[in-house]
């Protein structure tokens, strides 16, 4: 097997790792707090090696989370493939941050793509502003503040897999 | 060996730059277009609905990993005990299976009489070959438009529309369905929509959700009609998707707001869908 494709195999079997995790059954106060750690561990690839994951990698896991969690089909794609494209474009001024500044950004990074899911595409209940929703500003805040603390634990073991088994 | 993309060229001095090239603003155009596709195929037709529940099908591996670190976990004390506790554990055990035969005795007793004012209820409005079972396998986290994912017997003959029950009430409807797998649109789900009719004041009227811990809300209630907090919630049955009588939930609040032209009245779910590992499926004749 060439080492190029050594090493995608290697990056897809963390991205399903981590959808493997997503898909895990928490307690119901947790279950909407959780991270998405699928976007996590695609923002952490595309920083580290942006060479090596592409757009396509980006819309599969996105269609594949849809799937999984029941969302409107080509939302979390196109959302993903919009964090890629982003990363991939500022990954030089990103990965040089320092890792609270990292999880800095992706604490506001997180709370905007949660927004996204209070938006009633399907136009289903009239009578429902999401945006103005209380509670749903603060499950939005607590969901980034977990993807953003999660951020640094997740970042030094990707670093550390990466070292030990990806060679570029 | 370097790899081609992994460089350019300067045009004056002809040294290589290593730079990364960035990604193909044509091929996130293109990415993002297939997601509009996608979004738009769904909204309108409802595309997904026909293939999520294979999709559900195909991620069935993956939940039953998603257990593997749970039972070891369990199981792992058992392998560090020696043969006498577990010779002791199974004595226990075992005094534990005579005290529930002797309890199974009375529980009999209860169990015949009960039987007859079943068998009266069931005869009156059930039918039990309607009924399958369901174990619930996930549910997303999408506060507004959760989504419960169960096992259903390869067998089963449920089918799209078909009603999710539980010992509390009723849970919501199936909107996909694969081989193994079957996809629950909840009462809480901003999408649903049930006829209802109210215990006491015996109106008629839709509960709408309003996404997971929130209260649905019966829509378009003239601001005469006259619910009282505290009255249950009932299935109606128009519409002929769910059975009639089955219990909603309960009116916790009426607003009478000078905004608008309607009463604000309040339905809480007490049923989560969350605290619940079976379900019953209710196939509608």
């Amino acid at each position: 097997m060439s080492r190029e494709l050594k090493n995608q195999l290697l990056i897809l079997l963390t991205l399903f790792i981590a959808l493997y995790i997503d898909s895990y059954l928490f307690s119901s106060d947790f279950q909407i707090l959780k991270p998405t750690f699928v976007l996590l561990t695609l923002i952490y690839w595309n920083m580290a090696l942006p060479d090596r994951i592409g757009i396509m990698a980006a819309l599969a896991f996105g269609i594949f989370v849809d799937l999984i969690e029941g969302s409107l089909l080509g939302l979390h794609g196109a959302l993903f493939v919009l964090i890629t494209y982003v990363c991939q474009r500022f990954f030089y001024q990103f990965r040089v941050s320092p890792l609270w500044q990292q999880s800095f950004i992706l604490f506001f990074l997180f709370a905007l793509y949660k927004q996204v899911f209070a938006l009633d595409f399907a136009n289903a209940n009239q009578d429902i502003t999401n945006l103005s929703d209380i509670s749903f500003l603060f499950s939005s805040f607590l969901f980034a503040l977990f993807s953003a603390l999660i951020w640094p634990p997740l970042y030094l073991i990707l670093r550390y897999y990466r070292r030990r088994w990806v060679k570029s | 060996m370097m790899r081609r993309r992994e460089h350019k060229v300067s045009y004056l001095s002809s040294e290589a730059i290593f730079a990364i090239p960035a990604m193909k603003p044509s091929k996130v155009i293109l990415s993002l277009l297939i997601c509009a596709f996608l979004m738009l195929s769904d909204v309108y037709y409802e595309s997904s609905s026909k293939i999520r529940g294979y999709a559900q099908d195909l991620f069935m591996p993956l939940g039953a990993l998603v257990n593997v670190p749970v039972d070891l976990i369990a199981s792992l004390p058992d392998s560090f005990r020696t043969r006498s506790q577990l010779k002791l554990s199974l004595e226990q055990a075992e005094l534990e299976n005579k005290k529930l035969k002797v309890i199974n005795q009375f529980l009999e007793k209860v169990s015949k009489e009960n039987e007859e004012l079943n068998s009266l209820w069931s005869s009156a409005r059930l039918n039990f070959d309607n009924y399958s079972f369901a174990r619930k396998r996930s549910i997303s986290s999408n506060e507004f438009q959760p989504t419960l994912i169960v096992d259903i017997g390869r067998k089963s003959d449920a089918g799209i529309n078909d009603v999710l029950l539980s010992p509390s009430g009723l849970v919501g409807k199936l909107i996909s369905l694969g081989l193994y797998s079957a996809e629950i649109m909840v009462l809480h789900d901003v999408r649903s929509s049930i006829p209802i009719i109210t215990e006491k004041s015996k109106l008629h009227g839709n509960v709408r959700g309003s996404g997971t811990g929130r209260a649905g809300n019966i829509e378009y209630i003239k601001k005469t009609a006259s619910y009282e907090l505290g009255e249950k919630v009932y299935t109606s049955g128009i519409a002929g998707i769910f059975p009639v009588g089955i219990f909603v939930g309960e009116i916790t609040s009426i607003e009478d707001l000078a905004d608008s032209e309607f009463l604000k009245v309040e339905v809480s779910f007490l049923q989560s869908p969350f605290n619940q590992d079976f379900y019953l499926i209710y196939k509608n004749e």
